[in-house]
């Protein structure tokens, strides 16, 4: 057993070692600081009508979570879905496909790699979280678990989700190109609009309808007027100067909700076994595996 | 089940590659092989043939990357289509359109093939060194593949076909981008590994396997044409080869007419080497054969095109001597 994760480890690792040191993985490191700035230069607001939480270590954990949700479920999609193309184009897939790699192994291999892409994306988000705080000053105490745990229980699972289904769509021959481009657009939008429009918080990737009703509730205790209103606002108009710092302590991580969380590394992982049995281990000749568009 | 022929007297076990009647069809009209059958025993089996013949196209089929449309292919009496893994951890192969990961250095790229073999521990940290130094980059070895030339590309390509120790070890186009001296070091190369492996060596250059082959098996337009010793397929031609002069005027006229290995300007004429079944010209003389008389001979045959051999009884007027 030890002897696969070494195998699964080093096959992972290589990918990830090319991948990062592509000048592309640079450009997206420096343009995902500049989302981190954007949300400390008040660019990225979490809005409730007037409101806005004080930048504590719970509020700035959230803020950041929900906007690499918010941006880099769709993005993230787009950044990492090459993994098996690369392998195609480069024809390290010809050496690959002659060798006793099962095909869950080299689909793995390749979802944890783009987990890993999308997991630096979200470090990235996180220190910019920590200097966040720093830099606002709002609140000197510094709580780590109030931080990091928005990170680990919204973030990551999203972001593991969206490397999946890359690799998903890399697998089914009509959604490989162009069009699985576009149809993606369609699918985020709709994927993410419909659990929260219909308050379906297990289904719900970004995490958005799980984290409303606690800050909602934190707001409604200083206003009793408050009318619900919420929403992650990402450009200028959604600066914060006009609005009134309401206190939030960070979210009640319930059972439910954490195994609503982590039932997502779940569904990725059938995600991979799925597209494993697509995959056509490069073989060219071989006539297209189709799932026909239900 | 077939009695196998050829035994490997260190492992005591079987060493035979059978192919039998293997079609690939591509598209309903373009048929890469057709009902190819061979047996292969230990050694070096040479696979010549012309570009677009089907070699690739058997490579990929005995390497498990892609499937015959029908056929069977046994690697010691195993089917490979139903137990690919039975050849896969035992194959060394060399696709001819093999690529690099750029960015990793030749180290980390074997080390990545290594794992796909299902090769970790030290032992393989050591094989990679020494198939480094085999392929003479260990000089290189931390510099990014992506800044080698196609040369140094093409040992990197050698070394991770290596890494497993192949019982097996399917090479196809190796020497293309090679400079002379290091395909020379590579056919070399080639023949200290054979012995208890069979190794076969896709090409179409005839001077690749002259020097190595045990057997060589000639192929054209999907099908096999010859196969047989490298002596034999020269005594095959004994008395088909002959030299020919004609006025440098009516070169490209024998062109036509005659199946021609080789031409030479002297100063009495162009001097052919012509392949033909009987004497194609009044005072042609006999020469020796070469393989790649051979080859020309029975990949003519094989292409069925139209050749002297056809018109008439073949004889040209040689001119003016």
């Amino acid at each position: 057993m030890s002897t696969y994760f070494t195998i699964l480890y080093r096959l992972t690792k290589a990918d990830v070692l090319e991948r990062t040191r592509r000048y592309s993985f640079f450009v997206t490191m420096v343009a995902t600081l500049y989302v981190g700035y954007s949300a400390y230069a008040g660019n990225i607001v979490l809005r409730l009508g007037n409101y806005r939480g004080v930048y504590n270590s719970a509020w700035v954990g959230m803020l950041m979570a929900l906007s690499v949700v918010t941006i880099y479920t769709i993005a993230g999609f787009y950044i990492v879905k090459n993994a098996v193309e690369r392998d195609e184009l480069t024809r390290v897939g010809q050496i690959l496909a002659a060798t006793r790699i099962s095909n869950f192994t080299y689909i793995l291999s390749k979802l944890f790699s783009n987990a890993f892409i999308l997991m630096s994306i979200t470090g990235i988000m996180f220190v910019a979280g920590f200097a966040m705080q720093l830099g606002k000053s709002e609140s000197g105490a510094f709580n780590l678990p109030a931080l990091l745990l928005p990170f680990l229980l919204i973030a990551l699972p999203a972001m593991f989700l969206t490397a999946g289904i890359a690799l998903l769509f890399e697998n089914i021959s009509w959604l490989r190109g162009g069009f699985g481009n576009v149809f993606f657009i369609f699918f985020w939008a709709t994927s993410i609009a419909l659990p929260i429009e219909n308050d379906m918080p297990a289904f719900d990737l970004t995490g958005l309808s799980l984290v409303r009703p606690q800050m909602q509730e934190a707001v409604r205790s200083k206003d009793p007027n408050y009318k619900d209103s919420f929403g992650l606002n990402i450009g200028p108009e959604g600066q914060t100067k006009d609005l009134k710092p309401v206190v939030w302590n960070g979210m009640q991580w319930t059972p439910w909700i954490i195994f609503t969380r982590l039932s997502w590394f779940a569904w990725t992982l059938l995600l991979a076994v799925i597209s494993s049995l697509l995959f056509r281990r490069f073989d060219r000749a071989l006539p297209k595996k189709k799932l026909s568009p239900a | 089940m077939e009695k196998n022929e050829y035994a490997c007297p260190e492992r005591n076990i079987a060493i035979e590659l059978l192919i039998e009647n293997i079609t690939k069809q591509y598209t309903p009209t373009h048929r890469g092989l057709s009902e190819f059958s061979l047996r292969i025993g230990p050694g070096i089996l040479g696979l010549l043939g012309p570009n677009g013949a089907g070699k690739s196209t058997l490579m990929r089929i005995l390497a498990t990357t892609t499937r015959p449309t029908s056929g069977r292919v046994l690697w010691n009496g195993i089917d490979i289509r139903q137990s690919p893994n039975a050849v896969r951890e035992t194959l060394g192969y060399l696709p001819q359109d093999f690529g690099v990961y750029p960015n990793l250095s030749a180290r980390e790229f074997l080390e990545y093939i290594a794992a796909a073999k299902g090769l970790v521990g030290p032992s393989t940290s050591r094989r990679i060194d020494e198939l480094l130094e085999l392929v003479n980059l260990t000089e290189y070895k931390k510099r990014p593949l992506g800044d080698y030339s196609g040369g140094m590309k093409q040992r990197v390509g050698i070394a991770q076909a290596l890494l497993n120790d192949p019982k097996l070890l399917i090479v196809d186009e190796p020497t293309a981008g090679l400079d002379p001296e290091e395909r020379i070091r590579f056919r070399n190369l080639l023949s200290d590994l054979s012995g208890d492996r069979i190794i076969i060596l896709s090409t179409h250059i005839v001077s690749d396997v002259e020097a190595a082959a045990k057997t060589i098996a000639l192929i054209a337009k999907g099908k096999l044409v010859a196969h047989s010793s490298p002596e034999d397929l020269l005594a095959s031609i004994e008395r088909k080869v002959w030299n020919c002069v004609v006025p440098a005027s009516e070169l490209a006229a024998a062109r036509k007419v005659f199946r021609i290995s080789s031409s030479i300007n002297r100063s009495d004429g162009v001097h052919l080497r012509v392949i033909a079944d009987s004497c194609p010209a009044p005072g042609a003389e006999e020469l020796s054969p070469n393989l790649e008389d051979a080859y020309l001979y029975y990949i003519s045959e094989g292409q069925s095109t139209e050749l002297a051999r056809t018109n008439g009884n073949g004889q040209l007027s040689m001119g003016n001597r």
